[in-house]
């Protein structure tokens, strides 16, 4: 288990004072300006040799993302845009940060906006974090108040003024160009790339968009050194990160581990374990609701990291992680997904507008086992027709649960057919 | 289980929200001041689009903030933490609905919570004190 002492986050549960005092009291914004004084170059080298990857799901490498931006400006005003509208289903480890432990945030975007020569930050939080909203804002007054904030931002020369921009509860706008066009006040809708936001983000600017986490603990790991966070996890997979456990585990909960733990001592060691013990476990999403399923004979020896989980076809995401144990319904889970995928797609993709509902409509089928056999392999054929053919990854969001479910459940969903077939319908089933 | 009171209608003179140090035990205390704060929540989660927000606190959730609100201002720890340990919160959410609905909050209509919410904060009432406008 992490020692205390390797926490980045140390007010997790809210058991401290989340004020700037109380913060200032666990170390944060501490030598702030000395960080910045050691420069642009210095501090994305050393992001990029933590090894630190994007929190947000996507695992992009977070140094070499702020070195896409421009060395000098053209004129035009360069942009931080944290994205804060943590709507994936499971995943909720940055509301967390943002209402216990604010400060590490907004020390965070400073640092980050002058590695990136932005003098302006915002930050989109999701339209349900009302609590988090306040907090966030009450830390940003206090540093106002406090000149860390605005004109030669915490002593360092640099001017800095920091937004909180509340959304309006579209999962579409966790996209990073939906995001964008939600920023500026028009629809939520996902933007052809290229170009992309280090060259025309925001406003037409140049605009890194990065996930809370990862702004967050850029602070303790430019004060730590890069050596230390790049100690913790496999190589690729550096780090301590915050994790999740919902569902069918005994002690649901957030917290900060380090990387490339196995999936079992994390669901053991913080989970409480299984409902019902090990041997009663049947599956787990690893990091939220787009990622494809993993039944448990693939999770003895499973590897929590983002490796481990692209090469078994599935993916890390945001480490939030959904653990389903023997009574789980696990065709009518995904099918689940698949209603909230088609109720979320923007509609702006034809192959996403309809492919979703079409999705559903079959997942329907599957969940009462109405449905043939052979339209089994017809809804993976059209998951493979939504999948990389949309302007944004919520097709794709929308197609790898399915697909995750037919690769590893397909005898149980056809003896759901068989069985309704034959009148040996199950009561779950046919709800 | 403490007796539940009626929490959220008295200002306070000293212009702040009374924390646990006037009469009554600690555990009627603590339950005013936890039914205070819910009633802050319910309302600024429903008017935060009417710029009613709660007011800045150290603390999160009512009852870890009032716990720790009232051991800030020298109320023993202990008596606290038994009064958390012997709240029935189920019975404590019954008496937030009846308290809002005797101040006329009317179940379905968010507009009428952000009406009250106004009236408390113009009123520098506990409730008022616990949130903020704009």
């Amino acid at each position: 288990m992490l020692k205390d002492e390797d926490r980045i986050f140390t007010n997790l549960y809210g058991m401290q004072d989340r004020s700037l005092a109380g913060a200032k009291k666990r170390g944060h914004w501490d030598g702030t300006a000395g960080i910045i004084a050691k420069g642009r170059d210095w501090i994305i080298d050393e992001m990029k040799a933590s090894g630190l990857r994007g929190r947000g799901g996507a695992g992009f490498p977070t140094g070499l993302k702020w070195s896409f931006m421009p060395k000098e400006s053209d004129g035009r005003p360069a942009y931080l845009v944290i994205n804060a509208d943590e709507s994936e289903p499971a995943t909720c480890k940055d509301r967390e940060i943002m209402r216990h432990d604010p400060h590490t945030l907004i020390e965070g975007a400073l640092i980050a906006s002058f590695a990136m020569n932005a003098h302006a930050s915002y930050i989109y939080i999701r339209g349900e974090y009302i609590r988090e909203r306040e907090a966030l804002q009450a830390a940003i007054d206090e540093c106002y108040d406090a000149g860390l904030l605005g004109k030669n931002a915490a002593g360092s020369g640099w001017d800095f003024d920091l937004y909180l921009h509340h959304g309006a509860g579209a999962y579409i706008c966790g996209e990073e160009t939906a995001l964008l066009e939600s920023l500026e006040g028009k629809k939520g809708m996902p933007r052809m790339k290229p170009p992309f936001p280090a060259g025309a983000g925001l406003y037409g600017c140049p605009t890194t968009v990065n996930n809370v986490e990862s702004i967050a603990v850029c602070p303790t790991i430019l004060r730590r050194g890069a050596t230390w966070f790049s100690s913790f996890g496999r190589q690729n997979n550096a780090g301590t990160k915050l994790f999740a456990l919902t569902g069918h585990v005994n002690t649901p909960c957030v917290f900060e581990e380090q990387m490339s733990l196995p999936v079992r001592e994390l669901i053991e060691k913080h989970g409480g374990g299984i409902r019902g013990g090990w041997d009663n476990l049947k599956a787990i999403i690893p990091g939220g609701a787009s990622c494809p399923i993993l039944p448990k004979d693939k999770l003895e020896d499973a590897i929590m990291d983002f490796d481990w989980m692209r090469q078994n076809q599935s993916s890390f995401g945001t480490g939030c992680m959904i653990v389903m144990d023997q009574n789980t319904d696990v065709i009518k889970a995904v099918w689940r997904l698949s209603k909230f995928f088609k109720h979320e797609s923007c509609g702006q993709c034809t192959p996403c507008r309809e492919g979703t509902g079409w999705m559903m409509r079959v997942m329907d089928r599957l969940v009462t086992g109405d449905a043939e056999v052979e339209e089994i392999d017809m809804l993976l054929n059209v998951t493979k027709q939504v999948e990389g053919h949309t302007i944004c990854a919520l097709g794709d969001a929308a197609a790898w649960p399915i697909q995750g479910l037919i690769r590893h459940f397909r005898e149980e969903i056809e003896d759901r057919i068989k069985a309704k077939r034959t009148g040996r319908m199950g009561a779950m089933a046919a709800e | 289980m403490a007796a539940l009171v009626v929490a959220g209608c008295a200002a306070t003179p000293s212009g702040g929200p009374s924390m646990g140090l006037g009469g009554g035990s600690v555990a009627n205390r603590w339950e005013q001041r936890v039914v205070t704060i819910s009633m802050a929540e319910r309302i600024a989660d429903a008017c935060h689009g009417e710029g009613i927000y709660l007011a800045p606190s150290r603390w999160g959730g009512a009852a870890h903030r009032a716990t720790e609100e009232m051991a800030a201002e020298g109320v023993d720890r202990d008596a606290l933490e038994a009064a958390f340990a012997a709240q029935d919160f189920g019975a404590l959410s019954i008496e937030i609905d009846r308290t809002l609905a005797r101040k006329g909050v009317e179940p379905g209509r968010p507009q009428s919570l952000c009406r009250v919410g106004a009236e408390e904060i113009a009123a520098g009432s506990d409730l008022g004190l616990t949130l903020k406008k704009g």
